[in-house]
């Protein structure tokens, strides 16, 4: 090697050594990951309900994840147990947010989980995705409600079994405020619509001796059962009719999705219908694609249901936003958030910016054995959300709602 | 040299420190150009879109919003409840309706015409509409069994009444507005928890579709297309800027759509290339209107979203190009400011190698360039100085040297002006001799022309001698062996003279002949050893007789051995040599003299063979001429018989064998003859000479032959009648001309044909060819008889397929051996 080839090396190769060095630095400083919390109930009595919506999130998140990440980083979940106590909820959202620094909260199943949460989301003007139908007569600028307006689910529901089954409806659910502001809203219906409510019966969340129910299902024989009982006292609402000998009774269940449908043992009676926006026997491509990595990821036994579509569709609403506004920052996620509309399971999910809610179909399904929901009608199109019925001012639905909370059980 | 070299580098150097970086950093700011003009058209769309999208969302909310404000004023409610109950009892004309309406009329048009729609209608809760602003074909009718009880307004209506929920119906065509698409906004009217009917509010579509006719953002080929899905079609609601009829009337199936609207009617919302349904590529973004399940695309044409971009790749290729021609420029002007002096002072340095020491280098260009030219030009300077002197001496030395020289180039001319006088003398001579070499060649010309001429003459005059020589030499001799009439001795002697004459007539033609061959060089000699003894006894044998005519003593004198006198010669005419001086010595003899043949060795391997006469010699004046044709030594033997030919055949004939021949001669005292030739080893056994013709007088065999004999002259047919008349066996046919001859041979079948060849008409040669080609007369023997008796000739004829030629005049003997040789053999041929 010549003198002159040395010079050349010794000048070329320090500047070759610094520039990748250089380069290096930039391209392997690994970019953090978004961090996301989801807030369920891993224990508890809600356990059983909640821990799908928990495998939802996560589904999504492995997806996105998979097709290289938000932004050029990965989403990492943060997952911590709301023990079905709302106040454990609050704590929970609070030291989410504050300390493990979360982009985007999905959480709660029940309305007074949310309640809980909806302060602590507020005040850090954070965001939450709650996957639930619910009763409606909220609308927080901090949360997105995936799930079902009652305009979606209880008064389409109501109707279609009225127009089905006839006017006499008998009215049983669990005791808080979701059943009770759908009944409200259902009295209103048949008031202003013709019809009959027989009666309006509620049982305390996890009380199983339903049998007055039943005896009183049995002396007044309605047309229609309209069931918005939570938890376990389905199962034994379930086997009181059966055992009374009323498989045969027409019966609308607004709460019980796939899961539990097979858990508590609804699909032995031979009338009985749910509603929801989304069913796992769906068969446009984009639920089965849904359905097959669901069961993949988690088990041919573990069926979807309504309100997993809703939380898995609330990361992609999230996702989705978060690519358009190039952050993943609540406060700007937040505003765009309203604007989104993507393909889902069950069709298409549009959010609409005025109530923060999804439009949602409305979906009719008879229970097959096995738990699975056959679908027997649909909405033609999708239902703009009205969480507040127009023809009552909020105050007023808010005086009716602490009125009918202050009932006493009959 | 220099700047070949210098040039290069330097413009590569330039171009990679200037146009290189520069041309990469320019690719890379356009590519990020590029990349960044993309996002920000991108980002440009997806805001319009989404400005647009919130444009209808709001139009629809706040008459969403007006319609349930409406639903709950107690205007609504009370015209509601008066015109319900008047327009089913008493009709929509009636006085009192018209009244309650006229009460409300006010406040509805009032609202419609500030909010913008296009009609409001109320219909209660048995379905009818009561009330509505314009009064169009549905104001009256019954939504739930009327005419239109199936349209947009009567199932919105329903639901309304139904759900207690607001409704908005999606685009449809609407009857009562002329089949022109409306959108209901319908809410229920509810007073006290029991339903009124609804309040339904048209829309104005043009008022929504509106949004989309501003294409501020847009540039020139941006718009926003608003969609709607019809099952499986895709019917598009707003003009296209391509098909500015387009709302409400083109539609395209879903597939076949542009996909951009395609996904945006599956619920995506998104921004990015696509396929426009013009079927140009556009950027666009799309988003999903759940309200009226409406897509939007925004987009634009790609060609003018990134015209920017493509400019300034443009300008960057321009840039770049103006950049590579500066570098090169300059590098071009740099090599030049430095390769200039260098090549002066290397053109300097040349001619001073050169040896012009008076070269000086400019000072030129650069400082360094200059200094380097002055020390150069110094150096130049003591170069020269020292030069000078040299040159001096050089010169003093070069004058002597000149001196001398000139000395010396004086004598050098002298002798060049004679040298230059002896070349023209040369020259003269030579050209003498070229003017006689020229003459002589004229001459020789001349004198081998006139030879060809008298060779061609002798040639003719032979075979026309010949001819008459037959027909004496033939009778003479048939006269002179006729054993049927014999002659009386006169007679005999006569024919003897005749005979005896003819022949020597005979031979000297044969003489002239072979004389006129030696000297048109055709005569072929055949050498061989052949040893003299022998020849010199068979020809003083043949001698001996004329010898002893006139008393000259005939000896030999061979010294030596016999076997040592042996000579390279053809046989016959060395004979016929000897034949002819001793002819000549007999001759030129006195009556009574000697004539002796001899032979002695000369040195080194050449014989010499002399004929030595003791008669009158020859004159010395004489000799020269000895040996020329037709000169004769007259004088003293007039009378004596002679062609005059004989020596100088003689003389011909040694020559071309190779050898000499001369003549020692005495007047008075003698001639001495004598030929050398080269010696040569011992000659071969001499062939048996075929065996003497014995005389025939009858062909063998008892067979009857026929001959054909083809011949024009009379006098020879007459002969060879003669010569064939005296035979046993033998029948003559005669033909006088060959067609009559080819026509006898046919018809007759001879067992031998001779043939002249010299016949008018068609000759002897196609004679024999024509007897050849036809089969019945090809095996018949054909002898050629002719007077053409030069060698070229008979070889022609045996070579035409002759079985023999004989040549006139026909020796009898000869010519009778050679028919009976034919005929037995042809006889035996055909008894096989």
């Amino acid at each position: 090697m010549s003198a002159r080839w040395k010079l050349v090396l010794a000048l070329t190769l320090p500047s070759i050594v610094v520039i990748a060095a250089i380069v290096w630095q930039i391209y392997s400083r690994a970019a953090p990951n978004i961090r996301i919390g989801v807030l369920h109930s891993l224990s508890g009595t809600m356990a059983q309900s909640e821990k799908p919506l928990v495998d939802a999130v996560r589904l999504a998140v492995e997806e996105i994840n998979a097709q290289g990440g938000l932004l050029g980083r990965k989403i990492e979940i943060v997952v911590a147990d709301g023990k079905s106590d709302s106040n454990v909820f609050a704590a929970e959202a609070e030291r989410l947010i504050s300390e493990e620094k979360i982009s985007a909260l999905f959480a709660c199943w029940t309305s007074a989980c949310r309640k809980a949460v909806k302060p602590v989301v507020e005040r850090h003007r954070h965001l939450l995705f709650y996957p639930l139908q619910y009763e409606g007569l909220e609308q927080s600028p901090n949360i997105l409600y995936t799930g079902s307006a009652p305009n979606q689910q209880i008064v389409p529901g109501t109707r279609w079994a009225v127009q089905k089954f006839g006017p006499r409806i008998y009215l049983v659910g669990s005791d808080y405020v979701f059943p009770r502001t759908a009944n409200i809203i259902i009295r209103d219906l048949v008031a202003a619509t013709g019809g009959e409510i027989l009666a309006e019966r509620y049982v305390p969340l996890g009380e199983t001796s339903v049998a007055a129910i039943i005896a009183d299902i049995r002396r007044k024989k309605p047309d229609v059962v309209l069931n918005t009982l939570n938890g376990d006292s389905n199962a034994a609402f379930f086997s009181g009719l059966l055992e009374a000998g009323l498989a045969a009774q027409p019966l609308v269940s607004f709460s019980v999705a796939e899961g539990e449908m097979q858990a508590w043992g609804g699909d032995r009676l031979d009338q009985h219908y749910g509603v929801w926006s989304y069913f796992q026997s769906l068969p446009q491509a984009e639920n089965q694609r849904f359905v097959a990595a669901w069961q993949a990821r988690f088990g041919v036994s573990q069926p979807t249901s309504d309100p997993v579509e809703a939380a898995y569709v609330g990361v992609l609403l999230w996702a989705q936003t978060v690519r358009d506004v190039g952050s993943s920052e609540p406060g700007r996620v937040n505003p765009a958030l309203l604007r989104q509309t993507i393909r889902s399971p069950s069709g298409i999910a549009a959010v609409d910016a005025q109530t923060r809610h999804l439009w949602k179909a409305l979906r009719i399904g008879k229970v097959r054995p096995g738990g699975q929901f056959e679908q027997i009608t649909a909405s033609n199109e999708l239902l703009r959300p009205a969480p507040w019925p127009h023809y009552r001012s909020r105050e007023a639905w808010d005086t009716l709602i602490r009125a009918s909370a202050r009932e006493e059980l009959p | 040299m220099i700047s070949s070299r210098l040039f290069p580098r330097l413009l590569l150097s330039f171009l990679l420190l200037s146009a290189v970086p520069l041309a990469g950093l320019a690719w890379l700011y356009t590519l990020t150009f590029e990349r960044t003009l993309q996002q920000s058209q991108l980002d440009n769309l997806a805001s319009l879109a989404d400005k647009k999208v919130d444009q209808i969302n709001t139009y629809l909310d706040e008459r969403l919003a007006d319609s349930r404000l409406l639903a709950n004023s107690a205007d609504t409610h009370d015209a509601l409840k008066s015109l319900s109950l008047l327009m089913p009892h008493e009709g929509s004309g009636s006085r009192r309706y018209l009244a309650a309406e006229n009460r409300h009329r006010e406040y509805f048009r009032t609202l419609l015409e500030n909010t913008g729609f296009y009609d409001l209608l109320l219909t209660d809760a048995t379905d009818n509409v009561v009330f509505s602003v314009l009064h169009e074909p549905d104001f009256g009718s019954n939504m739930n069994t009327g005419t239109y009880r199936d349209s947009a307004l009567a199932e919105a209506h329903r639901e309304a009444m139904a759900l207690l929920g607001s409704q908005i119906t999606s685009a449809r065509p609407y009857a009562p507005s002329g089949d022109k698409p409306a959108i209901f906004v319908v809410t229920p009217v509810l007073k006290d928890g029991k339903i009124l009917g609804t309040v339904a509010l048209q829309l104005d579509l043009d008022k929504l579709t509106q949004v989309t006719a501003d294409t501020t953002g847009l540039g020139d080929t941006g718009e926003a297309a608003l969609a709607q899905r019809e099952g499986d079609q895709v019917l598009y609601v707003s003009p296209l800027r391509r098909l500015p009829d387009a709302a409400f009337s083109y539609r395209v199936a879903l597939n076949k759509t542009a996909s951009a609207t395609q996904a945006a009617l599956n619920g995506e919302r998104g921004a990015g290339l696509a396929a426009d349904y013009a079927e140009g590529e556009v950027i666009a973004a799309w988003r999903y209107l759940p309200a009226l399940h409406w897509s939007m695309v925004v987009k634009m044409d790609t060609a003018e979203a990134f015209a920017p971009a493509i400019q300034l790749r443009r300008f960057t290729l321009f840039a770049i190009g103006a950049l590579l021609l500066v570098a090169s420029l300059v590098a071009l002007i740099f090599g030049r400011l430095i390769a200039t002096p260098i090549r002066n002072l290397t053109a300097a340095t040349v001619h001073m190698a050169g040896g012009n020491l008076s070269q000086r280098a400019p000072v030129e260009g650069a400082a360094e360039f200059r200094q380097l030219a002055v020390s150069f030009n110094s150096m130049a300077e003591n170069l020269s100085a020292s030069a000078r002197e040299l040159e001096q001496k050089v010169e003093q030395r070069t004058a002597e040297l000149k001196h001398t020289n000139a000395q010396l180039i004086d004598e050098a001319r002298e002798r060049e002006r004679a040298e230059n006088n002896l070349k023209l003398l040369n020259q003269e001579l030579e050209q003498r001799v070229e003017q006689r070499t020229e003459l002589l060649l004229a001459a020789k010309h001349e004198a081998e022309r006139s030879n060809a001429a008298k060779s061609e003459f002798l040639s003719r005059m032979s075979h026309e001698l010949r001819t008459p020589m037959n027909a004496i030499i033939g009778f003479s001799q048939l006269m002179e062996s006729d054993p049927t009439h014999s002659l009386s001795e006169t007679q005999q002697d006569n024919v003897h003279e005749i005979l005896h004459a003819g022949r020597h007539l005979l031979e000297l033609i044969n003489e002239v002949l072979d004389l006129a061959r030696i000297e048109s060089g055709r005569l072929e000699l055949s050498p061989e050893p052949v040893a003299l003894a022998g020849l010199a006894q068979e020809c003083t044998a043949l001698m001996r007789p004329q010898a002893e005519q006139k008393r000259i003593a005939l000896s030999i004198t061979i010294t030596g051995n016999d076997s040592g006198c042996t000579v390279l010669a053809d046989r016959l005419r060395l004979r016929q040599v000897l034949l002819n001086l001793l002819s000549n010595g007999i001759k030129y003899n006195r009556a009574g003299g000697s004539l002796t043949l001899g032979c002695q060795p000369v040195d080194s391997g050449w014989l010499r063979i002399t004929v030595r006469d003791d008669g009158i010699g020859i004159a010395p004046d004489f000799l020269p001429r000895l040996f020329m044709p037709f000169e004769r030594f007259d004088s003293a033997y007039a009378g004596t018989e002679g062609t005059g030919i004989g020596l100088a055949l003689a003389k011909h004939l040694v020559e071309g064998m190779g050898g000499s021949i001369g003549v020692d001669s005495q007047e008075g005292q003698g001639s001495t003859f004598w030929i050398e030739l080269p010696a040569a080893g011992r000659e071969e056994p001499l062939a048996e000479s075929a065996t003497p013709a014995s005389p025939v007088t009858a062909v063998a065999g008892e067979r009857q032959h026929t001959l054909l004999y083809v011949e024009d002259n009379p006098a020879n047919m007459r002969l060879m009648r003669k010569i064939v008349g005296g035979r046993v066996g033998l029948t003559l046919l005669e033909a006088g001309n060959a067609e009559r001859g080819l026509e006898l041979a046919v018809t007759r079948r001879p067992d031998l044909i001779l043939l002249d060849i010299n016949l008018p008409g068609m000759d002897g040669f196609a004679a024999l060819r024509q007897l050849r080609d036809n089969p019945a007369t090809r095996d018949i023997p054909v002898i050629a008889v002719t007077a053409n008796a030069m060698p070229k000739d008979v070889a022609r004829g045996m070579a035409a397929g002759f079985a023999d030629y004989l040549t006139k005049p026909l020796d009898v003997q000869q010519f009778l051996s050679a028919v009976t040789h034919l005929l037995e053999r042809s006889s035996g041929t055909a008894h096989r």
